[in-house]
């Protein structure tokens, strides 16, 4: 069976990329222990696979509580799936290490540090000496475009300038992978937009592979290659859709395109039917009575 | 010229108040409105000062400061590791000894002075030791405090960057419990101003608390009021040192308190 497989990778032609992470049969079993209740186990992630090749920008989006940042967790090596395996560049994941650089909902910046030692803690670590350092996070600063800002401290900027130094930061120790959970669900709906565009050419300019995690159906499939559908309890991935939408983006000009629109509405389609335990029909009826019943007020 | 008036004027809005205190403290003796002999007024406190010599006073004055100096940095250095293990390495034990912790913390160190006395001899090892119970507690509950602050997602976000536990707690730990660590020990230090003088009534030959022990004992009334003011401007001057501490090393924060003075 293993053989087969493996040919059957072989005679797949080049040029669809190697895989950089292959996820396999990952579960993630959180064990609640709440009024002593030993069969209180709650599943997050029921039996993901997914390849994500070098250089592409995969998206995961889902509902709220479908277990994509826990996924993201996992592949970060922050959390260990119950059970299943995850390879990166064909070696087992372990834990967390400088080959994969994570971008956390909310900043998570070090609130004691400057922008240029918050952009440099990455590179501390792997013992990079000082002065290259410094010459690292003035490239990387100016990079998300945040040239003369290196000595601010993080409650000096704004939600979007924050945003860029968690991402100078994740790109700074130069890892393979990129990994954003949820990085701009706080930033206001303009400067959402201009750090899509910033993301998409730093990914351009640097070439990384990027998961993305997002609820927002418009970001994942504006920014990716690949969208990976999830829906939750337990979580799993749905499905995977290939956006064939032009390269290089601007988020502004394909969103009002009709191919655009079509694919969010199919991705859309697809996240409905993925909750089917969610009765739509009564929910709207519901919604009419309480129109109806705030009208007669 | 009027606005600088104005801003001059809103500078010294809190010396006002304190002169106005000194002026009437001189007054009212003397016009009736206060017993001269258990009030004296404040010019008979500084001829009282003058009689004592300054020498002698700052004999006195730097006794009790090395006093407070002593039991405070062994408060400091025992209380900052409790603090750090309870708080960081075993939050369950933490829990486990919470409410013996806060137990012991509400024990005055002057009823335990008997205990100290046979513990650690008379004189100035027993003193330190009041010092040292004053200053623990709030240094240790505020490093335990500040240690549990330290937000998770933080820890997260170093160790996604490799980061072992050493790093993290020398990183993450110390800088984000540091603003409440030094509260503690500002509070540490204020608890152990106001224990000295108990503590140097109790068994002691010198120092600030001695001298109006001393005066008390023998109806030196201007001379209580004398090492009183002397305590209370110690006590200013060294919380006015930890509140430019603090601002100057916790640079990362708004600033939102209210100066003392």
């Amino acid at each position: 069976m293993l053989n087969v497989l493996s040919k059957a990778v072989d005679i797949e032609p080049a040029n669809t990329g190697t895989d950089k992470i292959v996820i396999k049969n990952i579960n993630r079993v959180f064990n609640i222990k709440r009024n002593n209740d030993s069969k209180n186990d709650f599943t997050a992630i029921k039996d993901v696979n997914l390849n994500i090749k070098a250089g592409e920008f995969l998206t995961i989006v889902g509902p709220s509580g479908c277990g994509k940042s826990t996924l993201l967790d996992i592949i970060a090596g922050l959390s260990k799936p119950s059970s299943g395996e995850i390879y990166i560049d064909n070696k087992i994941i372990t834990g967390p290490a400088l080959d994969r650089g994570i971008v956390l909902q909310g900043y998570a910046l070090f609130p004691w540090r400057t922008v240029r030692h918050n952009v440099e803690f990455g590179l501390e670590i792997k013992g990079t000496g000082k002065n290259e350092r410094r010459e690292i996070s003035t490239r990387f600063i100016k990079l998300v475009g945040l040239e003369g800002f290196e000595d601010r401290y993080p409650y000096e900027l704004s939600g979007g300038m924050r945003q860029r130094v968690a991402i100078a930061r994740a790109l700074a120790y130069d890892p393979e992978v990129l990994l954003m959970d949820e990085p701009f669900a706080a930033v206001d709906a303009q400067t959402r937009e201009t750090m899509q565009d910033e993301l998409l050419r730093i990914w351009e300019e640097t070439k990384k592979t990027i998961v993305f995690v997002t609820h927002s159906i418009e970001e994942a499939v504006g920014l990716a290659d690949r969208v990976a559908i999830m829906s939750a309890n337990p979580g799993y991935i749905k499905e995977v859709i290939d956006i064939d939408l032009p390269r290089p983006r601007r988020i502004g000009d394909i969103r009002n395109s009709a191919s655009f629109s079509w694919i969010t509405h199919k991705v859309w389609e697809i996240l409905q039917n993925a909750q089917p335990d969610i009765p739509l029909k009564k929910s709207s009826a519901n919604l009419a009575e309480d129109i109806s019943a705030s009208a007669t007020i | 010229m009027k606005k600088t008036l104005y801003s001059i004027n809103n500078k010294f809005l809190s010396v006002y108040i304190i002169i106005a205190f000194f002026v009437l403290w001189e007054i009212a003796p003397k016009i009736g409105w206060a017993n001269p002999h258990f009030v004296p007024p404040f010019s008979v406190i500084v001829a009282e000062a003058r009689k004592l010599t300054f020498i002698q006073l700052f004999v006195e004055a730097s006794v009790s400061l090395k006093r407070i100096s002593i039991g405070f940095t062994i408060a400091s250095l025992l209380a900052l590791p409790v603090g750090f293990i309870l708080g960081g390495a075993f939050p369950r034990l933490e829990n486990f000894l919470k409410s013996l912790l806060k137990f012991l913390s509400q024990i005055p160190p002057f009823i335990l002075f008997p205990v100290f006395v046979v513990v650690f001899g008379i004189g100035e090892k027993g003193i330190y030791t009041v010092i040292l119970w004053a200053a623990f507690w709030p240094i240790m509950f505020t490093t335990i405090t500040g240690v549990q602050s330290v937000e998770p997602i933080l820890i997260k976000s170093a160790r996604s960057m490799g980061a072992n536990s050493f790093t993290i707690f020398y990183k993450i730990i110390i800088p984000g419990a540091l603003s409440s660590i030094l509260t503690g020990m500002r509070t540490g230090m204020t608890m152990s101003f106001m224990m000295l003088i108990g503590a140097e009534t109790l068994g002691a030959d010198s120092g600030l608390g001695w001298l109006i022990h001393n005066a008390q004992s023998m109806g030196f009334i201007p001379r209580i009021y004398l090492a009183a003011i002397l305590i209370a401007v110690l006590g200013l001057g060294v919380n006015y040192i930890f509140q430019w501490l603090e601002e100057n090393i916790i640079i990362w924060k708004e600033v939102t308190h209210d100066k003392a003075i």
